[in-house]
């Protein structure tokens, strides 16, 4: 397998630095997404009006949905919520939904036609929501004010003392070999885990901070190498025994992109980042070239019209569907793998922050 | 919780106001029209909702209340009352609206209209929104409706909380803001226009909340919020440093919001109408005669000293001041920076600042030297005009970059050289009664690199000679005169930008080649009430700076020097104190505030 970059249409701009639109990184290997029917979730804070910004209500934010990859879009509950995030009880087959907002969290057991609210004044700017698929009572909570989790579907919540400072970005539940069902937190202060009966967060010294997002995928390697190794074009090359690995990247808007196939704990120490303008999010793509894709972090680009903000991206989607926040563009557009930026514009006029999706059974 | 009344003054329960109801009342409040000269008599509450509902205002459910009320042109009325209750996606602004109208006229409203606003509340989804004032305008409207639908089920209101979650929710974030501001502070601290959005509120709270105890604390929350205004009330203007002020309110204090109230509350005329002082007018709170009095006794100078907090910060801990006052300040645990205020006020004018640093976003004014004068823009104030993704990321969840790519659609003034509001980690500002000192070193990287101040039209100079020539500028106005002194920098003093409402004083920073860094200027003022041209020019004639190193240490005063500390922030000489004047007194952490005014005390006691 070897390593390329791959230009993109309209053609980004040949240096990282300065930030385009998207940078695509490095080739890995492909995985197959299997039959079952994609759901896909667009996280909107608002709409592209000048006053649908920082803090207030914008009609047209909120949750939506897309059962035919981002073509066509049905809005979910609220029309003037900020919505940062959202996750799925995936046993329920897409019936119960959580959305992680401004005012809090709600919560759909009726594949989104009606809501609840099940946090209480404490808990505001709740940035990312993640629910323990093992035990679904208990969801974890990212908010710009520190950590809360509740082990009784929302009845009770208890505040999880520790990150510093408070606001964490992310929340999710480590699928990784070394931290299984672990909390992870991505946040200002860097990346944080806890498990499940742990008092106190863990992090690693000397680790990213300012991150964005941080992710995990199980991907397969096979290549020339014991280790990721950067060539002297700056490309970073495979390890080179076929196997699978656990590998996690953290964008950081501080610092880039940052890789670690030690679980968590390998973001510490000197873990070099492969990417050095800021970063927002990132994603690998599972095509048949396995790529990763790094949205920076609020970048005004004139290769790509100008405005060009930071980028939602989903690593399960069949193709990468990239959603763009433009600004003067008011235009959300797609990208199919890379060809074409301006195609199509399924979700117009919305300032997307998160995109997710499931696989779900018609 | 007590109120402590020590006073031979009238300072009893509220008298009973019974509401317009109608032409039948209008009779009797002409019978009252000259009875008393304190805003809330019935003479004063009837003109404010006479001029309200003759006024062009757009439909705002105080009007409309206003008019139901009175049963003045129903028709039309209860049409713009429809307009009102269309919008399902409103926020907290339409929910205190909609709440204060239901109880102003629940006895008269028509049913339709009730079971119509049943429905809203039911279906709509108000957004809460994220700072101080929100919640009070959110939690305080869901404890009133849900107080007036107990009992209905989960599947009844708009975020899927039973009547009795609602209300204790409501309760247990009202208790904890009102324990938290009156202990700590406020954190949208002293602001011009969101005053008004905590007054309104909180007069509805007062006025219709049942629960005996939680009445009480609404009472009294109100007249503590009141007294912190009087304190800084000069003339019909909310004096000193501002968290959250606008860009006009910033140069010309009395178009402020809160104006409304404080002349309602404080005084005996009523220029400045807003719509929402028609709830006041329709509701019984009667603001304590030593408040107003606080608010308006000016013979003898004095000086407050008062604590807030800072906006919470979510990003960029350390940035909010870079060394300002001396480093000594440290945010507290909840990352709310401490802002120490202090205003020295007299009857021709009040100097009034904070510490410096942001603590605020965007909207900050961290000091102002407001003159007791008619005239408009009636204010000298200064800043570093300080733009950074920082600043919004420091308060904002937004991704900081994004939001500085798109705040000129937002908030058009910000990244604007020329801005007359914003805090700026690089300033720092001493004050010693009617000295100021306000000092900046900015690094080469910050986007604006120099700062302004701002002098109305209508000040006339006294003495003084080119800017380039003198550090020193004198100015006039009505019995104000205004001393300004350019510290630091002895090559560049600056450059001068009037315009159709005054002033713009612009300096740099000193040359590179100089071994001064720090720069700024020193504010002196004085009243020239009762005194000859002769003897003031005389005065002039004796001040002098003492500068040491980059900063000033000193200003000799007819003889008598006034020391100035920059070692340390000269706000906060009394830190274990909420507020520290010869009017308001309450201990950091206490919950009690006593107010005193000659021989009465009146005691605000949060603690039961």
């Amino acid at each position: 397998m070897s390593v390329h970059r791959r230009r993109i249409h309209p053609p980004a701009p040949s240096s990282c630095r300065g930030g385009g639109v998207l940078l695509l990184i490095f080739l890995l290997y492909a995985s197959t997404v299997n039959a079952q029917h994609l759901r896909v979730f667009a996280c909107a804070i608002g709409n592209d009006s000048a006053g649908a910004f920082m803090g207030g209500s914008s009609n047209g934010s909120g949750l939506y949905q897309s059962d035919d990859t981002g073509k066509t879009w049905k809005h979910l509950g609220w029309r003037n919520i900020k919505c940062y995030s959202m996750d799925m009880v995936q046993s329920s087959n897409g019936r119960i939904l959580y959305e992680a907002t401004g005012l809090g969290v709600l919560r759909s057991t009726d594949y989104g036609e009606h809501w609840k609210q099940i946090t209480d004044w404490r808990m505001s700017e709740v940035m990312d929501v993640a629910v323990n698929q093992k035990n679904p009572e208990e969801i974890y909570l990212a908010t710009a004010h520190g950590a809360w989790r509740t082990r009784d579907g929302g009845r009770s919540w208890e505040y999880l003392n520790g990150i510093n400072p408070h606001f964490g970005s992310r929340a999710m539940y480590s699928q990784d070999t070394l931290l299984p069902n672990a909390l992870v937190i991505a946040g200002e202060g860097g990346i944080f885990w806890r498990n499940s009966s742990d008092t106190s967060w863990h992090s690693p010294k000397n680790g990213p901070t300012q991150v964005r997002d941080v992710k995990f995928k199980r991907i397969i390697l096979h290549s020339t190498h014991d280790h990721i190794e950067i060539d002297k074009s700056g490309n970073p090359t495979p390890p080179s025994k076929e196997k699978t690995a656990d590998m996690w990247i953290a964008a950081s808007g501080k610092d880039g992109l940052f890789f670690s196939f030690k679980g968590i704990i390998g973001f510490a120490g000197n873990t070099t980042n492969r990417w050095s303008d800021t970063a927002a999010t990132w994603c690998v793509e599972q095509q048949d070239d396995h790529r990763i894709w790094g949205g920076p972090d609020g970048v005004s680009d004139e290769s790509f019209g100008g405005d060009v903000g930071m980028i939602a991206v989903d690593h399960t989607l069949k193709n990468v569907t990239t959603c763009l926040r433009v600004g003067d563009k008011n235009i959300i557009g797609t990208l199919d793998q890379g060809i074409d930026i301006w195609g199509a514009k399924p979700l117009p006029h919305r300032q997307l922050w998160t995109l997710k999706s499931f696989l779900v059974t018609p | 919780m007590t109120f402590s009344l020590c006073s031979a003054g009238p300072l009893g329960p509220a008298r009973k106001f019974t509401g317009p109801k109608g032409p039948l009342l209008h009779l009797l409040l002409l019978t009252l029209l000259t009875s008393s000269v304190f805003a809330q008599s019935p003479s004063t509450r009837h003109n404010i909702l006479s001029r309200i509902e003759h006024a062009s205002y757009g439909p705002t459910f105080s009007v409309v209340a206003a008019k139901i009320r009175d049963g003045y042109d129903l028709d039309k009325t209860y049409a713009q009352l429809d307009t009102l209750l269309v919008r399902p996606y409103g926020d907290m602004f339409w929910m205190y609206g909609c709440a204060g109208l239901y109880y102003a006229t629940q006895d008269v409203l028509r049913p339709a209209c009730k079971e119509r606003i049943r429905e809203c509340w039911k279906h709509f989804t108000p957004y809460r929104g994220d700072t101080e004032n929100h919640f009070l305008m959110y939690y305080g409207s869901l404890l009133l409706m849900s107080q007036a639908w107990p009992g209905l089920a989960d599947t009844e209101w708009f975020m899927g909380k039973s009547s009795k979650e609602i209300y204790d929710e409501s309760k247990e974030y009202l208790d904890h803001w009102i324990d938290e501001t009156v202990r700590y502070g406020q954190t949208e601290w002293s602001s011009p226009r969101y005053g008004y959005y905590y007054i309104t509120p909180l007069v509805l709270l007062a006025e219709y909340t049942k629960d005996s105890r939680l009445k009480h604390r609404f009472e009294m929350m109100l007249e503590w919020t009141l007294a912190d205004y009087a304190s800084d009330y000069l003339a019909g203007c909310y004096c000193g440093a501002h968290s959250r002020v606008s860009d006009e309110c910033a140069i010309d204090p009395r178009k402020a919001e809160i104006t409304s109230y404080g002349e309602y509350f404080f005084g005996d005329t009523i220029t400045h109408v807003e719509p929402d002082i028609a709830f006041a007018a329709l509701y019984h709170f009667e603001c304590p005669k030593i408040i107003r009095q606080i608010a308006t006794d000016r013979m003898q100078p004095y000086e407050q000293f008062s604590y807030k907090r800072g906006r919470q910060m979510i990003r960029y801990m350390d940035k909010w001041s870079e060394g300002a006052a001396g480093g000594a300040l440290h945010a507290d645990s909840g990352f709310h920076a401490p802002v120490y205020k202090y205003e020295y006020m007299t009857r021709d004018y009040c100097l009034g600042s904070m510490q410096g640093g942001i603590v605020q976003p965007i909207q900050q004014q961290s000091w102002s030297l407001v003159f007791n004068s008619d005239k408009p823009h009636n204010i000298i104030t200064g800043l570093h005009p300080y733009v950074s993704a920082e600043e919004l990321g420091m308060f904002f969840p937004e991704y900081p970059s994004f939001m500085l790519e798109r705040i000129g659609n937002v908030k058009k003034g910000y990244t604007n050289e020329n801005k007359w509001v914003g805090g700026s980690p690089y300033e720092r500002i001493y004050q010693d009664k009617n000295v100021l000192v306000a000092l900046y070193d900015l690094p080469d990287s910050v986007k604006w690199r120099h700062v302004d101040l701002f002098l109305p039209k209508g000040f006339h100079e006294i003495k003084g000679a080119a800017f380039y020539e003198d550090p020193w500028q004198f100015y006039g106005i009505d019995s104000l005169l205004v001393g300004v002194y350019m510290l630091g920098g002895s090559s560049n003093y600056g450059v001068c930008f009037p315009d159709s409402i005054g002033l713009r004083f612009r300096r740099f920073p000193p040359l590179s080649d100089t071994s001064c860094h720090a720069f700024g200027y020193l504010i002196y003022c004085i009243s020239l009430r009762g005194r000859s041209g002769q003897d003031v020019m005389a005065e002039v004639g004796k001040l002098h700076v003492i500068a040491e190193g980059d900063f000033v240490r000193s200003v000799e005063d007819s003889g008598e020097t006034i020391h100035m500390d920059i070692s340390a922030p000269s706000q906060a000489r009394h830190p274990d104190w909420l507020f520290h004047s010869p009017y308001l007194e309450s201990k950091k952490g206490s919950g009690v505030m006593t107010m005193r005014y000659k021989r009465e005390k009146r005691v605000l006691d949060f603690r039961k």
